[in-house]
């Protein structure tokens, strides 16, 4: 089967596995940040400075994923990732 | 005994392809109906037969996939032609070759695969005799779903109301943590109906098999995605117990067959 390969498809494709790890990296800040405000070992401005952060931040990667036209991209990179993460936990559990 | 026709590529030497097997003495020729107009015929051993077509020449390439498509076609096709004359039978996925060596021809090799397959194959045969394989997959609209969530669950609407009191960044944090709370309640929720769906088939069918779910082009998910074994009167009983299933606002239902039963041989 011939893959069409050009310079485009290789920056968007890469670009698109780069958001979606950052994407991930964000997600994952994300729930860290829900779980010391619960914990209570933050002050409420510490919270707002911290939520005001990551706000920005998830703004910003939306953005960036309009500006380039790679919102299917990721899309399709995060379903990849879900999808082989899927199939290691039913292995996993299988095997247990 | 089998090569794959991916696994392997195109055999090199005389080979039989396989399409089902049928408890038959023999029905002779099924026709030019195979795959690229070959003659379909059985090679019958102890009351079972074969029904395969020569595959020298005319099985595609690894790798070409309208020409693979194109024989899937065919291969479903005969298997479907073949139930019309044999009545009940095990269909062979797509791409079962026995190939002959130089002791053996293809066709002997297919007879002794049936002589020593015989208890096994006719365990198979007795049980999906009189029965056909149907899809059944259910969708579920996560967002009317999580839209009632919303509204109904109390700890889900304290939630809410608070974050309209707080500062732009702690409410996107309390945003994040309803996002979060939302996605447990929904996949608790998913996890309950697709128990209660499956208990309700597995209590109609004579077995099932659980496949994978996909994803879908809109906002709904597939929820469950089984093959089902039934005879007539089990095929009418899930078809009503499905339809009530649909009736249930967020959820619809696909139910497709019968099928020749792939899933269960």
């Amino acid at each position: 089967m011939a893959i069409e390969i050009n310079e485009d498809n290789i920056k968007q494709g890469l670009l698109g596995l780069v958001l979606a790890l950052v994407e991930i990296i964000v997600e994952t800040l994300k729930h860290q940040a829900v779980r010391r405000m619960e914990g209570g070992s933050l002050t409420d401005e510490e919270v707002e400075r911290l939520g005001r952060t990551l706000k920005e931040l998830d703004q910003a990667v939306e953005a960036i994923k309009d500006d380039y036209g790679i919102k299917e991209c990721v899309r399709s990179v995060r379903e990849g990732l879900d999808s082989s993460l899927n199939g290691i936990f039913t292995q996993a559990t299988t095997i247990r | 005994m089998e090569t794959s026709i991916s696994g392997k590529g195109r055999p090199d030497k005389e080979a039989s392809y396989l399409y089902c097997v049928a408890e038959s003495r023999g029905g002779g020729d099924l026709g030019d109906i195979g795959i690229a107009g070959s003659r379909v015929f059985t090679i019958s051993c102890m009351g079972l037969s074969a029904v395969v077509q020569d595959s020298r020449k005319e099985i595609p390439e690894p790798g070409d996939k309208d020409g693979m498509k194109a024989c899937l076609l065919v291969h479903q096709r005969v298997v479907e032609i073949a139930r019309e004359r044999f009545g009940t039978v095990l269909p062979l996925g797509f791409g079962k070759i026995i190939a002959g060596d130089e002791h053996k021809k293809s066709e002997e090799k297919v007879a002794d695969w049936l002589r020593s397959s015989f208890k096994d194959l006719e365990i198979k045969l007795k049980k999906v005799e009189g029965k056909a394989e149907y899809g059944v997959q259910v969708f579920w609209d996560v967002s009317l779903a999580a839209g009632r969530l919303a509204d109904e669950a109390p700890h889900i609407r304290t939630l809410r109301d608070e974050i309209k009191m707080k500062k732009a960044g702690t409410a996107f944090l309390y945003e994040e943590k309803l996002k979060a709370e939302l996605r447990l309640c929904l996949e608790e929720a998913a996890a309950r109906h697709y128990r209660a769906f499956y208990d309700k088939i597995k209590d109609v069918a004579e077995d099932v098999r659980i496949d994978k779910c996909h994803g879908t082009p809109d906002d709904r998910k597939m929820l469950l995605n089984v093959s089902c074994l039934l005879d007539d009167r089990q095929a009418e009983m899930l078809g009503e117990m499905l339809d009530d299933i649909a009736g249930h606002e967020g959820f619809s239902v696909r139910y497709t067959g019968p099928w020749p039963p792939y899933s269960f041989v």
